[in-house]
């Protein structure tokens, strides 16, 4: 190919648009996750990619990045027909991603990170750094990118890294940068930061992918929207033209569902307690640090904070996973504080992970043993005069209620976990939780990374739960899904409760204001 | 219903007898390259194991390595390398022979404590591994490997002489009367040659097939109960296929790692028990290798009890066969060294490559049906 990635507006046609897919087609066994797909990119303009999970941008994506081959279809670069078989060829053509999960090596600088793989040599086989700084600076002083590139990476916050992201790509030659879901990271002030970068970047002639599905803020910085649904272009529009829920609605074809509470129907009954809760980590620094908290019987305490501010230690010293330092927590009323995990779930602490194929599944086993899982010693998965044994009858039609109850799609309960799609997954871990009746319940991103359809059924699983009597802790990244479900939130920042709001006076704008510690140390100061 | 249960066994099969297929061919490459007829060594070894008594040395052969492969798989259930099968086994046989030539007791019992003896010993040598991994995070494979020198050319070497029969001649063997106490003929696990005669003519030759074959068969059925149908096993494979999703689960991983290690011990204790019956005591003619065998045939046959059944009969037939190969000269012995091994990597990547499918199959068909529901 052999493509100076500087040189591409010569070579190609400076008329064609930068990007142009006419007709791409991706199989995969049983779905077509893109069905004559056609997307126009014009050189310098900030494109939007949207649609659900699973409505093929991801697919689409890792085709035009040279990660996947297209079954059908042409795809033209400034003009010029290309086919990538890796994202080297990609790469060279001048095309660059930005992962939503950064690939950095945190113990590196940010130099050694953006020359990884492309590292310049001077004479006798070593690293020019030197060079590669000047090069770096020029880049970044072309793009309004400013980091300091001895940096070590794992010092720097999350919205700087992603910027270390962006570098790398644009060190490398890239023009046209691929943005997977970048915003998902993100509190509403690094993404206003992130957004004035993508901007600079346009202004100096870059062309932008932006994948999201959030629709506001593809409104704010999109030139041109491109709608997917199902794995076909449903529209192309430009944001001027259309509303948010005009949006939503080519999205799902119906209007995008909202997470909604009837009024407080809290008990005095306390299901959890937690009293003055310190987690220490290896280094002896507090991760959560002094935590009370109540929930009471029938009430959702949400939990909002940026990941990283010991929301996963916390829910980890109330599972009976994380050793707690200080303090005392109370399951209705009994002290749980130094049992085993097994006790606190046999009684009635429900968990919904948040990370269902890491925390919640055994995905090579079958769907009837996943919802053994952490129950296994209840009837009806055990117990009776055969407690030693699984009762692999008992299992099954327990697994077959599931399966019914909380439409858990799948040909039987034989198969693996592995064959079920994300959203399918999660209703089985949902229902596994709920059809064993806890009386409290930790739910972690429970609809992270899920379909609206899904989403919504695990909203309404928990409402009910709430309305029977459940007492329910919510820690969400999802802020509408927070403020929409919670009757209380408070906010974590660096493993203290700095705030506690009511949620129907706040906004998710708000709400990322506490979550940032800003607002915090005004009132304190 | 009843296609899906002829798919799922076809699909089990085809990846042993794809493994089995290729080793042949690759083998047979070796044995062209070494100058010999394929041909003439496989038929020399069909026909030498397809005699009842070389059978018996097969099955005999058979019996420990298909212990210490379920000792082996005990702990890769869970991730657990229990690479320490090796000394456990040693160690447990020379403490459980010491036990039983010291004391007289009637025929059952004294079978019954010599299998004790040896389960405790094979149980709390492999223990000291769970407890380093549970209490300072050693890591298994290092301390069981360091356990297995320990034990063999340690404690093995000095209770060797420390239990030495006084000096005495030991008539049966050439050794001179290095190794413990003879046991008493009641302890001596008796041969079970009247029950194989019941299918067969008379054996011969002074051929006797080891009574703990059936102590196999036993291990085989519980490790099958144990791992498949109680809540532990089901902690244990949780535990392997997820730490993870195990711990919040309700499963302690240290209680398991423990349970695991010393249950691989416990197991791996009887691996040398056909061997002490057959000597009636600890010597140096002990036989060593097993417990390291073990593990290649614990991974050919997937920890399946199953499986390791057939693992470890084709593994005792290619070292037992190969013996005639020396005698006809059609081939090296060696060649059976080069098959196993063969054997061991081929089925390595023919399952990796069914499970492959399998994971494509599953999710091709969950998909159809969420596809089929929609319309």
């Amino acid at each position: 190919m052999g493509y100076q990635p500087h040189s591409l507006h010569i070579q190609g046609n400076i008329l064609a648009p930068a990007i142009e897919l006419i007709g791409i087609t991706k199989r995969f066994p049983g779905v077509l996750a893109n069905d004559n797909v056609n997307l126009t990119v014009e050189e310098g303009e900030i494109h939007a990619v949207c649609g659900e999970n699973g409505a093929g941008k991801s697919t689409l994506m890792k085709i035009l990045y040279g990660m996947q081959a297209a079954d059908e279809g042409t795809m033209n670069l400034f003009g010029e027909e290309h086919t990538f078989h890796s994202p080297n060829e990609a790469i060279e053509a001048g095309i660059g991603m930005v992962h939503q999960h950064f690939m950095l090596a945190n113990q590196l600088t940010v130099i050694e990170n953006v020359i990884l793989g492309a590292e310049p040599v001077k004479k006798g086989g070593l690293v020019d750094f030197d060079s590669a700084s000047d090069h770096l600076e020029e880049v970044g002083k072309a793009y309004g990118l400013t980091v300091d590139p001895y940096d070590l990476v794992e010092s720097l916050e999350v919205g700087e890294r992603q910027r270390v992201e962006i570098i790398k790509v644009l060190f490398r030659g890239a023009k046209i940068l691929i943005f997977d879901e970048p915003t998902a990271v993100l509190v509403p002030q690094e993404v206003e930061e992130l957004f004035r970068n993508m901007r600079e970047l346009k202004a100096n002639g870059a062309t932008i992918i932006f994948i999201d599905h959030k629709l506001e803020e593809v409104l704010e910085i999109a030139d041109t929207i491109t709608v997917l649904r199902q794995g076909k272009t449903v529209a192309t529009v430009k944001p001027s033209e259309v509303s948010a829920t005009d949006l939503a609605e080519l999205m799902v074809g119906s209007e995008l569902p909202k997470p909604q509470l009837s009024d407080t129907e809290a008990s005095e009954t306390v299901g959890i307690k937690l009293e003055n809760i310190t987690v220490l980590a290896e280094d002896e620094r507090p991760i959560v640090d002094g935590v009370s908290l109540e929930v009471r019987k029938g009430e959702i305490l949400g939990i909002a904070g940026v990941e990283g501010n010991g929301q996963n230690e916390l829910v980890g010293a109330i599972l009976g996973t994380q050793k707690i330092s200080t303090g005392t927590i109370y399951l209705k009323g009994d002290d749980i504080s130094s049992t085993s995990v097994r006790s606190r779930r046999e009684n009635g602490l429900g968990y919904i992970p948040q990370d269902r194929q890491e925390e919640g599944l055994l995905l090579t086993a079958p769907l009837w043993e996943n919802a053994a899982l952490g129950h296994q010693t209840l009837k009806p998965f055990s117990g009776g005069w055969k407690q030693w044994f699984i009762d692999r009858r008992g299992s099954r039609a327990q697994t077959e209620r599931i399966r019914r109850e909380f439409d858990v799609r799948t040909p039987n309960v034989e198969v693996a976990a592995h064959a079920l799609s994300g959203g399918n997954q999660q209703k089985l871990i949902v229902g596994r939780e709920m059809v064993s009746k806890p009386s409290v319940l930790v739910a972690s991103h429970p609809t992270r990374g899920i379909d609206v359809g899904a989403q919504a059924s695990v909203w309404d699983q928990i409402r009910q739960a709430r309305s029977q009597g459940l007492a329910t802790l919510l820690i969400s990244a999802d802020l509408d899904e927070l403020i929409g479900l919670s009757d209380v939130i408070v906010v974590m920042f660096r493993g203290q409760i700095v705030a506690e709001l009511d949620p129907s006076e706040i906004t998710p704008r708000s709400l990322g204001a506490y979550m940032t510690g800003a607002t915090a140390e005004e009132n304190s100061g | 219903m009843k296609n899906e249960t002829i798919r799922r066994i076809a699909l089990a099969l085809a990846a042993p007898v794809a493994a089995v297929f290729f080793a042949t061919i690759a083998s047979s490459v070796f044995l062209l390259i070494a100058g010999s007829n394929p041909f003439t060594a496989y038929g020399d070894m069909f026909e030498y194991g397809s005699r009842l008594e070389i059978q018996v040395d097969i099955l005999n052969r058979a019996t420990p390595l298909y212990i210490s492969g379920v000792a082996a798989a005990i702990g890769f259930r869970m991730n657990l390398f229990n690479i320490g099968v090796e000394g456990q086994y040693r160690l447990a046989a020379i403490v459980a022979a010491y036990v039983g030539a010291s004391v007289s007791l009637p025929g059952v019992l004294h079978i019954g404590l010599i299998l004790l003896v040896a389960m405790l010993v094979g149980g709390a040598y492999s223990g000291v591994a769970g407890v380093l991994k549970v209490t300072r995070g050693v890591n298994e494979v290092i301390s069981t490997i360091m356990l297995n020198a320990i034990a063999i050319s340690g404690l093995i070497a000095w209770l060797v002489r420390e239990w030495q029969a006084g000096g005495s001649v030991d008539a049966t063997t050439s050794n001179l009367g290095v190794g413990t106490e003879p046991i008493d003929e009641s302890g001596l696990i008796p041969n079970i040659n009247s029950w194989l005669e019941v299918f067969t003519r008379e054996i011969g030759k002074g051929k006797e097939l080891t009574g703990v074959f059936l102590v196999a068969v036993a291990v085989g059925i519980l490790y099958h109960i144990l791992i498949n149908r109680t809540r532990f096993g089901f902690d244990l494979r949780a535990t392997g296929i997820n730490p993870f999703a195990a711990r919040v689960g309700g499963v302690s991983d240290k209680k398991m790692v423990l349970g695991a290690m010393v249950l691989s011990g416990v197991v791996a204790g009887l691996v040398g028990m056909a061997e002490i019956a057959k000597l009636g005591r600890f010597n140096p003619n002990f036989v060593g290798g097993l417990g390291f065998a073990g593990i290649a045939v614990a991974l050919l046959g997937r920890n399946h009890p199953g499986g390791i059944a057939i693992g470890a009969l084709l593994f005792a037939f290619l070292d037992t066969a190969s013996g005639v190969l020396q005698v006809t000269g059609s081939a090296s012995r060696e060649i059976v060294f080069i098959m196993q091994g063969i054997i061991l990597l081929a089925a390595v990547i023919a399952y990796e490559v069914v499970q492959r499918f399998r994971i494509r199959e599953e999710a091709r068909l969950a998909s159809a049906l969420l596809e089929g529901e929609s319309q």
